[in-house]
């Protein structure tokens, strides 16, 4: 029985492998760079894009879809991880040219000057010239990175800790989830927040040290790297799940209180499912956010963690490959309608323009599998292929 | 005998309502003990303070008596090993303390082997879960414990697809695989066959000739069937104790019963 | 030639009527004076001003009046001052007493005189004179009112008069505040100022602490070897290190890091400008600027440029330059230390005796403390003012999450759907009271039926599964949003209150409760009995109750949960519709009015108690006055004090999970 499951296994994950590494294939071969051009740089961004919100996706249906908890903080972690990759970007890049521009100096800059210089150029926006203390590992990618992972690491324990150990559970969990995020993100719209408050980091596509390379280039690179993440967190939550510990979870999910009988310590189980969803989503962030260029407060919005519910639910929780099409679906309809490129519809006296019309279908449209279709999209294919048997 | 567990005059209210009242007992190792009691009486509460899902307000819930030799004073003296109080449902559960709930309590979407495998008694720590497989020994303990609740040849069924009385018997089996030394039963014959329940007394009996059992019901007839010590409770306290013969002579218990 | 002998005759013929003798001096006195009217200056009208007060007091107060109010006019040709009739394409011209008519000139004849604002100031200042004795209290009383705005020395003694002949209660006590204020300001006597400021205390208008404040000046900073004895010092200042307080005084930063008043650096240039020591102080951009001038080849002085890049290095550099005469001396940071100690930095009152400022100092204490607790009421005003306002936003919520435990995300839009009812209203009835009478049942009935919609289509299918009727809600949450935006657009939309609804009611200068407050804090309290009566007192509670309880047991009894649930959601969606109404008055009309408050909605259902009205109105009061509590700490990040209270909410259901108002036992249990 064991040997069928481990077949089982090998082969999801060897089709799911296969099908994204011949994705990637395609779009490079069609790419600017390294094909003929049939696709642009900016759709391999939205691609690449679209990929990392596939990982977050796969992180919020684990802890979501696999433990039931519905997270709504979840993108807040996702832009955590945006803005500390972000500060490394915007700090060499401006670094650099603050150095290139001082080669006209007479004198070579001093440490102060050159601080003040690149505090000025990123600070200057909020009325200030000092770099604030939380940007003291901002020059090194390394101490970035694991930045990265360790603060949303550390607030989703934190948080969850409390929250798991005082047994808050259900929607209640979901609404203080909520108001996690509400803080965070009224936190960093604050202009003395040190993270330069509504203005947000830009300029995060410039990638220090390689920008010789070219977007077009850099494009396909991020597009590589998010996709070779997505497999590698597929395998990582697939192997979970098929685990005895992913049996745990899904029992959490469905009986707490059997599991908790049985001697588990279900905090300590959701906690960790917890931390480890809140770091891939900040690492997918810090692949996403410099293929965006940009970030600032509004992304981390409770608005936006809603939506990557919305995404699991539509693609059909509860399965890995649910959370990827749900995300990927509605994200890439999502900027097809709200980029004009869908036709408008005509009705006599009235023309429905999608770019204002979407989000009502979409609103709408997710009511209706929420009602008709627990599993989303791929229960209603599943219950459709069952049937034809 | 040794003592294993004790309850020491708890009480315990919900806004003003005394669910408990002062309430002390005790089981013996391996013993077999029967709760009963009208819908009220406080059972179920009793069970969750014992296994901690509630803190009483006053008592005491102690866990396995052992004598130890004082050399100073020259005479044995009685230790607990365990205070209840202090201790979360995970740890109590971890003690060797298990508990079937009044309805039948399985993972429903798990097969019945996979039930049992994730009650095994094993560590629980989440990173040592990660990587537990199965050995020959622990297989072996499943088959066995699958014999016993009569569920050997729907193992690999959906647990959710069993009979009621099929999940009872799994619940049971889930708490055998934790090898707990105490076992509370609630209502373990509720909704049965005339012939399930034939069959849950003779497990019933089975176990406590190794594990201490105390069962919660309010069907007078099986409790009889039982042949062991019974208590009465009534709005949170002890009516009556002592052999099925002699509470169900007791008048307070009649008035109790039959008044309702 | 011909005006002037027309004059002539006007003299001749009033010379023997005595009153208008005066006129006719005061006449001549115009033509004497004529070329400084006209083109008078705040320097030539002293003179001018002096001499007239010699004429009779009611010409020259009415001559005043008219030259400070731009009424007078001059003939071009003579120069003659005279008032005017307009007629339709000349103008009659008239002497001064406007009795005697002078002749009809065409209006490029005749020019009006316009007195600069500060001729009028000093006019004004003379004028107040005879104004304030004026037999008609309205002039009296305009009088005082522009002594408020500018006293002189001068009318010390008028004021004192006055005061003396008032005879209006009212008035009299205005003249006696002024009085006061002038005898602080300009008395000679330390005695009687002493003795006014001291009768100031704990009077909080803000005149009082203006006056005392100005008593209070200090001058900027002063540096000397020691302190001087015969000076009235304000405050010793240490460079870099103190900070001014408005009253004068010296203080340290503190926590909100307020500016010192000199820097260690600004001491020393300060030093160097009052040639207390010798040695100019060179910047860092002078040093590098100097540096720059001297370099020869890749080096400067020896060093390397490129080794240029930290400042020890620069001054090493520069030390050289000094050297060899090619600098003036670098002065080093320890020295500028060294020499700013010597001194003693400190300014000093422009009050000269210290009797004087040490009680003013002593009154403002004593009214400070006063003001301190009004602003302590404020803030509790403020508290209970957001109070009203979450409770509001939250209490639908109380009753579709609290009591029926359905999470309505869509809740924040139905308060949208009230506001913009309450604008679209406003279209067609523009009486405000009556569009707003008309709006609060028309938002009651038509968010009802919204409610009542959604249920019977969405939440019915999903009361089991709350996480998804969270989700569903949403989508409805966004589509309603979005909606809103494609009818009404993205700005936002007014919806004006009534005027009797404007303004405050004022309890101090410090303490003012506007009506729009009043009014919402008002409608909350009506909507908590309203919800409690509903709740507690009529048989659509009761079924509620017994519905959420216990359906099965209900519907045995009879009663439709169906419907029960139905009613009860429409019933919470009306009062969110009703309560956007209350926030649409205060706040613009957007469709993302909802959301802003959705959020803490919840929260304060969370917080105050879920299943439990009384709950929501602790919930909210705990949240509102904990905002503006956190707020006053810095009342100048409203962001921060909101990131703070989540903080604080999401430690606090960590203690109390089941909120302030617990419902304990099983029965909480879901």
């Amino acid at each position: 029985m064991t040997n069928s499951i481990n077949d089982l296994l090998a082969r999801h994950t060897l089709i799911f492998t296969i099908v994204i590494v011949m994705f990637s294939l395609f779009i490079t071969f069609f790419s600017e760079p390294y094909g003929n051009g049939l696709i642009s740089t900016s759709f391999v961004k939205t691609l690449g894009k679209t990929v990392c919100l596939c990982i977050i996706a796969l992180a919020m249906d684990v802890v979501w879809g696999y433990c039931g908890i519905l997270s709504l903080g979840h993108f807040a972690f996702f832009g955590l991880g945006g803005y500390m990759i972000g500060m490394w970007l915007m700090y060499e890049r401006t670094a650099i040219i603050v150095q290139e521009a001082a080669t006209n100096e007479l004198l070579p800059l001093t440490e102060t000057e050159l601080s003040n210089a690149i505090g000025n150029q990123i600070f200057g926006v909020v009325g200030g010239y000092e770099i604030p203390s939380i940007w003291m590992f901002a020059d090194s990618l390394g101490l970035q990175l694991i930045l990265v992972i360790a603060v949303p690491g550390i607030l989703a324990f934190i948080f969850g800790w409390l929250a798991f150990r005082s047994r808050v559970t259900g929607v209640y969990l979901s609404i203080l989830t909520q108001a996690l995020t509400l803080a965070l993100s009224l936190y960093l719209f604050q202009n003395d927040s040190g993270l330069r408050g509504n203005n947000g980091l830009s300029g995060l596509q410039n990638i220090p040290g390689i920008e010789y390379l070219g977007q077009e280039v850099i494009s396909i690179g991020f597009f590589w790297v998010s996709c070779i993440f997505l497999i590698s967190i597929f395998l990582l939550f697939h192997s979970l799940m098929k685990s005895k510990f992913g049996l745990i979870i899904t029992s959490i999910r469905d009986n707490e209180t059997r599991v908790r009988f049985l001697g588990y310590n279900v905090e300590i189980y959701k906690l960790f499912i917890f931390v480890l969803t809140a770091i891939i989503s900040s690492i997918a962030g810090a692949l996403y956010y410099p293929q965006a260029g940009i970030i600032n407060p509004a992304e981390l919005a409770p608005i936006a963690s809603i939506y990557l519910a919305v995404w699991v639910a539509i693609g059909g929780r509860g399965k890995l490959y649910g959370a990827i099409i749900g995300a990927a679906f509605v994200s890439l309809f999502s900027s097809w309608f709200t980029g004009g490129q869908a036709p408008d519809i005509p009705l006599g006296i009235f023309t429905i323009e999608w770019v204002n019309w979407w989000t009502v279908l979409l609103g709408f449209g997710f009511v209706i599998i929420t009602i008709f279709s627990e599993n989303g999209i791929i229960g209603f294919l599943r219950n459709i292929f069952v049937k034809e048997k | 005998m040794n003592t294993l567990l004790k309850v020491e005059k708890i009480s315990v209210s919900f806004d003003g309502f005394k669910a408990i009242n002062s309430l002390s007992y005790s089981i013996g190792k391996n013993e077999l003990k029967a709760i009963i009691g009208p819908n009220g009486a406080g059972k179920t509460t009793f069970m969750d303070i014992i296994t901690g899902q509630t803190k009483p307000d006053e008592g005491k819930v102690l866990f396995g008596e052992r004598s130890v030799w004082l050399e100073s004073d020259q005479k044995y003296q009685v230790v607990w090993d365990e205070n209840l109080l202090m201790k979360s449902e995970s740890q109590i559960a971890l003690l060797g303390i298990g508990r079937k709930f009044q309805r039948p309590t399985v993972f429903e979407l798990k097969t019945v082997f996979e039930n049992l495998f994730i009650s095994m008694k094993k560590n629980r720590s989440p990173f040592s879960v990660l990587f537990q497989k199965l050995n020959r020994d622990e297989k072996n303990l499943i088959e066995k414990i699958l014999g016993e609740i009569s569920l050997k040849n729907e193992q690999d069924r959906i647990a959710g697809e069993l009979s009621h009385g099929q999940k009872q018997w799994l619940e049971i089996g889930m708490l055998l695989t934790q090898e707990p030394k105490l076992l509370l039963i609630d209502e373990p014959a509720a909704g049965m066959t005339s012939n399930e329940r034939r069959q849950t007394v003779e497990i019933l009996k089975k176990l406590s000739a190794d594990k201490s059992v105390i069962v919660v019901e309010h069907d007078m007839e099986f409790v009889k069937d039982l042949e062991c010590e019974v208590t009465v409770l009534h709005e949170g306290s002890i009516l009556s104790e002592g052999s099925i013969e002699h509470v169900s002579s007791n008048n307070e218990v009649i008035e109790v019963y039959l008044g309702r | 030639m011909k005006i002037k002998f027309y004059i002539i005759f006007l003299y001749v013929f009033f010379i023997n009527l005595p009153a208008v003798a005066h006129h006719d001096e005061f006449n001549i006195f115009l033509i004497e004076n004529s070329e400084n009217i006209i083109k008078s200056s705040a320097k030539t009208v002293d003179s001018i001003l002096r001499d007239i007060q010699s004429f009779d007091d009611e010409i020259v107060s009415r001559f005043l009046e008219l030259w400070k109010s731009k009424s007078l006019y001059y003939i071009k040709d003579t120069k003659q001052v005279v008032i005017v009739n307009e007629n339709e394409d000349s103008l009659d011209a008239l002497e001064i007493d406007g009795l005697t008519r002078i002749g009809n000139y065409s209006k490029k004849e005749i020019k009006k005189i316009k007195p600069n604002s500060g001729v009028r100031a000093k006019i004004d200042s003379i004028l107040v004179k005879y104004q304030i004795s004026n037999s008609d209290i309205n002039v009296r009383q305009k009088s005082i009112e522009s002594l408020k705005r500018n006293i002189q020395p001068e009318h010390l003694e008028v004021l004192q008069d006055a005061y003396i002949n008032e005879t209006d209660t009212e008035l009299k006590t205005v003249i006696d505040r002024l009085l006061k204020f002038a005898i602080v300001k300009y008395s000679d006597s330390n005695d009687k100022k002493l003795e006014i400021i001291e009768s100031f205390k704990g009077d909080t208008a803000i005149e009082i602490r203006a006056s005392l404040n100005q008593l209070l000046n200090s001058s900027e900073v002063k540096v000397g070897i020691s302190l001087p004895n015969n000076k009235n010092i304000a405050r010793v200042i240490v460079p870099g290190f103190t900070i001014k307080n408005s009253n004068g005084t010296s203080g340290t930063t503190n926590f909100f890091n307020e500016d010192v008043e000199i820097s260690i650096n600004d001491a020393y240039d300060k030093l160097y400008a009052e040639n207390l020591v010798y040695k100019k102080r060179i910047t860092q951009e002078e040093l590098k600027k100097i540096l720059e001038q001297n370099i020869s080849g890749d080096t400067i002085e020896g060093y390397s440029i490129s080794s240029l890049d930290n400042e020890q290095s620069r001054i090493a550099a520069y030390n050289k330059l000094v050297e060899n005469n090619l600098a003036p001396p670098f002065i080093s940071e320890n020295k500028i230390n060294e020499e700013v100690n010597k001194f003693i930095f400190y300014s000093i009152y422009n009050e000269t005796s210290s009797e004087v400022t040490n009680a003013a100092l002593n009154t403002l204490a004593s009214i400070n403390f006063r003001v301190q607790i009004y602003k302590y009421i404020d803030l509790l005003i403020d508290g209970l003012s957001l109070a009203s306002i979450y409770f509001l936003g939250a209490i639908g919520l109380a009753i579709t999450f609290g009591v029926m435990r359905v999470i309505n995300m869509a809740h924040g839009e139905f308060i949208m759907m009230g506001a913009y009812t309450g604008y679209v209203v406003q279209q067609f009835i523009s009486n405000h009271t009556l569009s707003l009478l008309v709006a609060l049942p028309l938002a009651f009935i038509i968010t009802f039926i919204a409610g009542v919609i959604m249920e019977r289509l969405v939440i019915r299918h999903l009361y089991r599964k709350p996480l998804d009727t969270l989700l569903a809600t949403f989508g409805i949450s966004i589509a309603l949003q979005q909606i809103a935006k494609n009818i009404f657009g993205t700005q936002a939309r007014p919806l004006t209150s009534p005027s009797w609804l404007d303004g405050s009611l004022s309890l101090s200068d410090d303490l003012s409760i506007s009506y729009i407050r009043i009014a919402i804090f008002i409608l909350s309290l009506i909507f908590l009995g309203l919800l409690l009566f509903v709740m507690n007192r009529t048989r659509l509670g009761l079924e509620t109750r017994a519905v959420t309880q216990n359906p099965v047991m209900a519907s045995n009894m009879g009663i439709n949960p169906e419907r029960i649930n139905m009613l009860t959601f429409g019933f919470g969606s009306g009062i969110a519709g009703i309560a956007g109404i209350a926030i649409g008055l205060f706040s613009k009309v957007t469709s993302e009015l909802g959301s802003e408050y959705i959020v803490q909605s919840f929260m304060t259902v969370v917080v105050g108690g879920v299943g439990n009205i009384w709950g929501t109105l602790a919930g909210a009061s705990l949240i509102g006055f904990l905002q503006k509590f956190i707020e006053w700490f810095n009342p100048s990040n409203t962001l921060a004090a909101q990131t703070y209270m989540i903080i604080f909410i999401i430690l606090f259901i960590q203690f109390r999970p089941k909120g302030i108002v617990a419902l304990k036992g099983r029965a909480a249990d879901d």
